[in-house]
């Protein structure tokens, strides 16, 4: 059952305060053996976070293989009520989880993973179409306005390899687990998907500036807030990253709360598919609990 | 077979040798055999008191770059309030917590030398220039940096301190 600690999926961030502050403590005490004051400098610290922050989050792959829902439950089967009941009322309607790593990036590789596999299974070519257009579009239109093309252009390679791979029918599940498993290019799609995410932002900042609830121009905000690879996903992200590729998404929000006696419901749909009804993609299913994002399976 | 950081950084290379930037003047690897270690040169800005120094910076290249910043630090000494007179480290938040993956090296080495004319004297690596700031005395400052600034970056040959 030791297991099932180690599994629990929780940003580095929001690490359970009493684990980091008994590692801090070890850490310091090496490091009064190790260094003279002197040698202290802000370099080291920030390498020093970042090596807590790595051995934390190297417990879990990238993305995980599928799990029940009943192991999901486990998880909780000596913890909160609310959640247990919640679980098993998701249940109901979704039959697998798949967990992703905790480290800043969950909402970004979850989105990329769950869109690539709905892209898999889809046997749609006017999906498949539109996913390559797309792409294309935020290759040829959306990025150039706002970045200088060597940031981005090898990212973009990356992800329209995959995704064109997919839609001609060369990869399976397995393949696809293996490629976002691998870091190298599982977070250069992640980090397409963050440019797309602000390069959409800045496009449209008159319509979202009223929801970034600081006083920050546009471009702070994307670069202190979305474009790093450890900064996590916000509601105004997931609205925007779903318009600017036309995936409709649906957001399970589990939280602690004891008000509603099942999990909440978030609509992401890309707007002009919604207010004309239709959906040609099936939306994407993700689980949220309290700073993380998996993926969630939904019965047929 | 390329990986992505050489793939990137000789796009980066490239794109530095396509234009010429007056400001930096050089920015290249060390040695041909290794693309994960640079060296820049910064121009000093002109009416300001690094104005006529060149100064030498090594850069260090994580293999997880861009997700990653460069560890950048100064081999020229310099004298200002956010740099290491010693080491040559350099304080500021891009190259730290703040650094986002749509900086290059080129942008970074930009941002360095804005720094310069710009310090922040409330988080000092160099205490002694960020006092003389902080109670005012510009003066004091700018003769102090300009000192420096013939004493190490003026010479022909270049003064790369302890590397």
């Amino acid at each position: 059952m030791s297991d099932s600690i180690q599994l629990q999926p929780t940003d580095t961030s929001t690490l359970d305060a009493s684990t980091e502050s008994s590692s801090h403590l070890d850490h310091a005490n090496d490091r009064t053996n190790a260094y003279e004051y002197s040698e202290y400098t802000a370099e080291k610290n920030q390498e020093y976070l970042e090596s807590i922050r790595r051995e934390t989050a190297e417990k879990t792959p990238l993305v995980c293989p599928t799990e029940s829902m009943d192991d999901l439950l486990k998880e909780y089967s000596q913890g909160s009520e609310v959640y247990q009941q919640k679980i098993t009322k998701l249940a109901e309607k979704h039959h697998t989880i798949r967990r992703c790593r905790g480290d800043g990036s969950c909402f970004y590789r979850a989105f990329g993973f769950a869109w690539f596999e709905r892209l898999l299974n889809s046997k749609d070519p006017t999906i498949h179409q539109n996913a390559l257009e797309t792409l294309t579009y935020t290759k040829n239109q959306l990025l150039p306005h706002w970045y200088e093309g060597l940031v981005y252009e090898d990212m973009y390679e990356e992800v329209e390899g995959h995704l064109k791979a997919i839609v001609e029918g060369k990869y399976d599940s397995d393949k696809l687990l293996s490629i976002f498993q691998d870091e190298s290019i599982s977070n250069q799609i992640v980090m397409y998907l963050r440019f797309v995410t602000t390069a959409y932002l800045k496009e449209h900042f008159n319509d979202y500036k009223p929801f970034l609830d600081c006083d920050m121009e546009m471009d702070e905000y994307c670069s202190k807030y979305v474009e790093g690879m450890d900064k996590e996903a916000d509601h105004i992200h997931v609205l925007v990253l779903t318009r600017a590729l036309k995936v409709p998404v649906e957001i399970a929000y589990m939280s602690g709360s004891n008000a509603l006696d099942q999990v909440n419901f978030h609509e992401f749909y890309p707007e002009d598919e919604a207010s004309e009804g239709v959906l040609p993609l099936k939306p994407l299913v993700l689980l949220y609990r309290p700073g993380h994002y998996d993926i969630l399976y939904r019965n047929e | 077979m390329v990986n992505a950081v050489s793939r990137r950084l000789l796009k980066e290379l490239k794109d530095y040798q396509k234009e010429r930037n007056p400001d930096l003047i050089e920015l290249s690897p060390i040695q041909e055999d290794n693309i994960l270690v640079w060296k820049a040169v910064l121009r000093g800005e002109a009416e300001t008191p690094y104005e006529g120094g060149h100064w030498t910076l090594r850069i260090e290249i994580p293999k997880n770059y861009p997700i990653q910043p460069p560890k950048m630090k100064f081999l020229t000494k310099i004298c200002h309030p956010n740099i290491s007179f010693k080491t040559g480290e350099i304080c500021l938040d891009i190259l730290k917590a703040a650094w986002s993956p749509a900086w290059t090296l080129q942008s970074a080495c930009m941002a360095i030398r804005l720094l310069l004319s710009n310090p922040e004297p409330t988080s000092p690596l160099n205490c002694d220039a960020a006092n003389l700031l902080r109670c005012g005395d510009f003066m004091g400052y700018e003769s102090l940096v300009r000192m420096y600034t013939q004493l190490y970056a003026m010479s022909q040959t270049d003064n790369e301190g302890s590397a």
